[in-house]
């Protein structure tokens, strides 16, 4: 492509954002308005312009694109509702999928802190922590060899941290794996989605790094850790969001490095 | 003619250019510039989502054709598309006649 090129295309890419969801439509009307800037060059050319004048004047003649695009959606045009409910329900259901493997997989990184640094690490809570009479029998029913009760709630805790939340990353799995199938059917309609290329992998981006730095702070400061389990307990979550946050930040880097630029 | 006016009344005027046959969206823009001795002049793009509309309602049948190897769309008036014409040109002779009638307009030169 040449930079005399760039009118055209530049146009091309403007109407294609704004253009209305539903897929086959959007291609159509982007064809049509293709096929006719080309002809409208070419008859341009003909006309003994250059051809980057002829581009220009291809675009100028056609008209705005906003506008193209809003009277190709009906006048006056508002996002229809149900097209963004759908499309916000589409983003959420992964990442609420995501986050629940997440969650899963921190429970096996919290297995891992317990077999490399012990219980302790994980389930231990701070020296001088009492417990409820009721609640230490509780725990020293279950682990009867352990002796006292802190140690007891120590290994309940390190244990908690992995058997409750594998199940949760199972239905995370599930849950990914039920949205995908239903996406592949071949009656599943193909529409361009209402929102932002950005949106999702911004919205995956903060919602993890957020909760990846406010667990991982806590472990660093400590002052809030240790009031039911140890440095672990917390650290196993907070570095999978982190992870996680960075994951979506691969995407949401490709989305904005797609984005034309700004034009002054 | 101003740009209101023409808007209004683009319908017939899109139904009227393909009435000589099939043509692609370029073509049927320059026809009714032509036509227009260079009077109505859209910006070119209007003349798209009026197409679609009008597909839309069965006045148009269109379709992908390819031509030197360039895919573009085809539209092609239907029969209710002939008919819809046919009305609204006698709806528009009747609106002129009375309009003549009381202005004393007569149709001189290009039309503009």
């Amino acid at each position: 492509m040449t930079s005399a090129d760039e009118p055209i295309e530049d146009y091309l890419d403007e109407l294609y954002s704004a253009l209305p969801a539903a897929a086959r439509p959007a291609r159509r009307i982007l064809a049509e308005a293709e096929d006719h800037l080309r002809e409208a060059t070419a008859d341009g050319l003909a006309r003994g312009l250059s051809e980057s004048e002829a581009r220009r004047e291809a675009v100028t003649r056609f008209g705005s694109a906003a506008r193209f695009a809003r009277a190709s959606r009906g006048s006056p045009w508002r996002p229809p509702t149900g097209a963004v409910l759908r499309d916000l329900a589409r983003a959420a259901v992964p990442m609420v999928a995501i986050g629940l493997i997440a969650i899963g997989i921190s429970g096996g990184v919290a297995a891992a802190m317990n077999a490399v640094f012990g219980a302790t690490f994980v389930g231990g809570a701070p020296a001088g922590a009492h417990y409820a009479a009721a609640t230490c029998a509780h725990f020293l029913a279950i682990h009867p060899g352990a002796g006292t009760c802190a140690r007891a709630a120590t290994l309940e805790n390190s244990q908690d941290a992995v058997a409750l939340r594998l199940p949760v990353g199972a239905l995370g799995l599930l849950i990914l794996a039920v949205s995908h199938l239903l996406g592949r059917r071949p009656t599943a309609r193909r529409t361009r989605s209402t929102l932002p290329e950005v949106f999702l992998p911004t919205l995956g981006f903060v919602t993890f790094g957020a909760a990846g730095a406010i667990l991982t702070g806590l472990v660093i400061d400590g002052t809030f850790v240790g009031g039911a389990a140890g440095r672990g307990f917390y650290l196993s979550g907070g570095l999978v969001a982190l992870v996680t946050a960075a994951a979506y930040a691969l995407p949401l880097n490709r989305a904005l490095a797609g984005r034309p630029l700004a034009r002054n | 003619m101003d740009k209101e006016r023409l808007k209004g009344n683009l319908d017939l005027l899109l139904l009227a250019v393909l009435e000589d046959g099939p043509a692609h969206g370029y073509a049927v823009i320059t026809g009714l510039r032509e036509r227009s001795e260079g009077g109505f002049d859209l910006p070119e793009g209007t003349i798209y989502p009026a197409l679609h509309r009008l597909e839309q309602a069965g006045l148009l049948a269109s379709d992908w054709t390819t031509n030197g190897g360039r895919r573009r769309r085809t539209y092609t008036l239907t029969p209710a598309g002939h008919r819809a014409l046919a009305a609204e040109r006698a709806g528009w002779q009747r609106f002129a006649r009375g309009i003549f009638a009381v202005t004393g307009v007569a149709v001189t030169g290009a039309p503009a």
